[in-house]
């Protein structure tokens, strides 16, 4: 299982995102302009996700823009 | 008897195989005389409880819900909307399954532990109501998954009916529509720990943490199949593959993404492929993909 494997992968399909391992699930950040990831798209990612050892993918939605009450202590 | 209050499809409609598994629910009912229900609101319990009441009468069927901090409130409320409307006689326990640090420390058969917790309280219940068998709202789908509360159920002399006859998801769905069952299309609703990996200790803070976004999701006009999958900072949406498109579009993630980091999570994610029944048991490498 290889986050940066997959980032390059992703790349090369035009798709350019920091991938995050988090355990089995490959969570991309796309630092950019976030891509349009049609229904194609998405099995293609997850596709190649799996091929490098990922059950799941997630994309990251970025900064949440309220803050979050529940938090505690920072 | 009780008759359902409103039939908003004739029972004449379902497909004479249908009625026929419905008649031997009644039969397999009767034969018993009576019998108390683990009742949880969900579309298999709903239906059951609904036949069974019909069938035996008020005064030998119970419905009993256990009520922990694992169990939705939403369903809560469904289940007590269905007892009352269909006249079900229903009580409410507490569990406390959380207590029990096998449950808490959430191993692959953590449903074990719950479902003994459970069912060690309903049982008696049943003995001192004169109540001949403890039911459940197993299905015959349910029977391919990983379903380690089902060897607690066992164990207790639990008895699945709807297994037991081959009732499928579907058949309970269009049994229940022809009854006036709300809960005909309602999405499966497993319990809250089952949105925590396992290895990841199930406290009440993370399951309210995940009730509250789901919460906070359907108030967002999300229908059908959602979980918010608790990954500690990160939450992971997983929506029906239909919707992932409209959720993508630009100002409709960000609403999403608010809305469940209000909820506690530090990070949102959306699931690119969308929900899937038992994610987390691919996750863990309990079952293959």
């Amino acid at each position: 299982m290889s986050g940066a494997e997959l980032e390059q992968s992703l790349a090369e399909l035009g798709i350019v995102c920091d991938v995050q391992e988090n355990g089995r699930i490959a969570v991309l950040s796309c630092t950019r302009e976030a891509p349009a990831l049609s229904a194609p798209a998405r099995r293609l990612v997850a596709a190649l996700a799996k091929s490098h050892g990922f059950t799941h993918v997630a994309l990251d939605l970025g900064d949440p823009s309220t803050p979050d009450p529940h938090r505690q202590g920072d | 008897m009780t008759a359902p209050a409103i039939l908003d499809e004739p029972l004449a409609a379902l497909s004479p195989a249908l009625l026929e598994r419905e008649r031997a629910l009644q039969a397999w009912l009767t034969g018993h005389g009576s019998a108390l229900l683990g009742f949880s609101g969900g579309v298999d319990s709903a239906y059951l409880a609904c036949v069974a009441v019909e069938t035996l009468g008020p005064a030998h069927f119970l419905a009993v819900i256990g009520v922990s901090a694992s169990y939705p409130a939403e369903q809560w409320q469904t289940a007590r909307a269905v007892a009352a409307r269909f006249d079900i006689p229903v009580r409410e326990i507490a569990t406390d399954e959380l207590s029990d640090p096998s449950y808490a420390a959430n191993p692959v058969n953590r449903c074990y532990f719950c479902k003994s917790e459970l069912w060690s309280q309903l049982a008696p219940i049943a003995t001192a109501e004169h109540l001949a068998v403890v039911i459940d709202g197993t299905n015959a789908d349910d029977l391919g998954d990983h379903r380690p509360g089902a060897r607690a159920a066992a164990e207790i002399g639990v008895r699945s009916p709807l297994a037991d006859l081959g009732f499928s998801k579907e058949d309970v769905r269009a049994l229940s529509r022809a009854r006036g069952l709300a809960t005909w299309r309602q999405p499966s609703s497993p319990c809250l720990s089952s949105r925590i990996p396992y290895g990841t200790p199930v406290t009440t803070e993370r399951l309210a943490q995940v009730e509250r976004a789901e919460r906070a999701l359907r108030a967002l006009g999300i229908a059908g199949d959602l979980r918010v999958r608790h990954h500690g900072a990160l939450a992971r949406v997983e929506l029906s593959p239909e919707l992932i498109d409209a959720w993508l579009a630009p100002a409709a993630s960000a609403r999403l993404r608010d809305s469940v980091a209000a909820a506690g999570f530090a990070r949102v994610a959306l699931d690119l492929r969308g929900f899937r029944s038992g994610s987390l048991n691919v996750l863990g490498g309990v079952v293959a993909e």
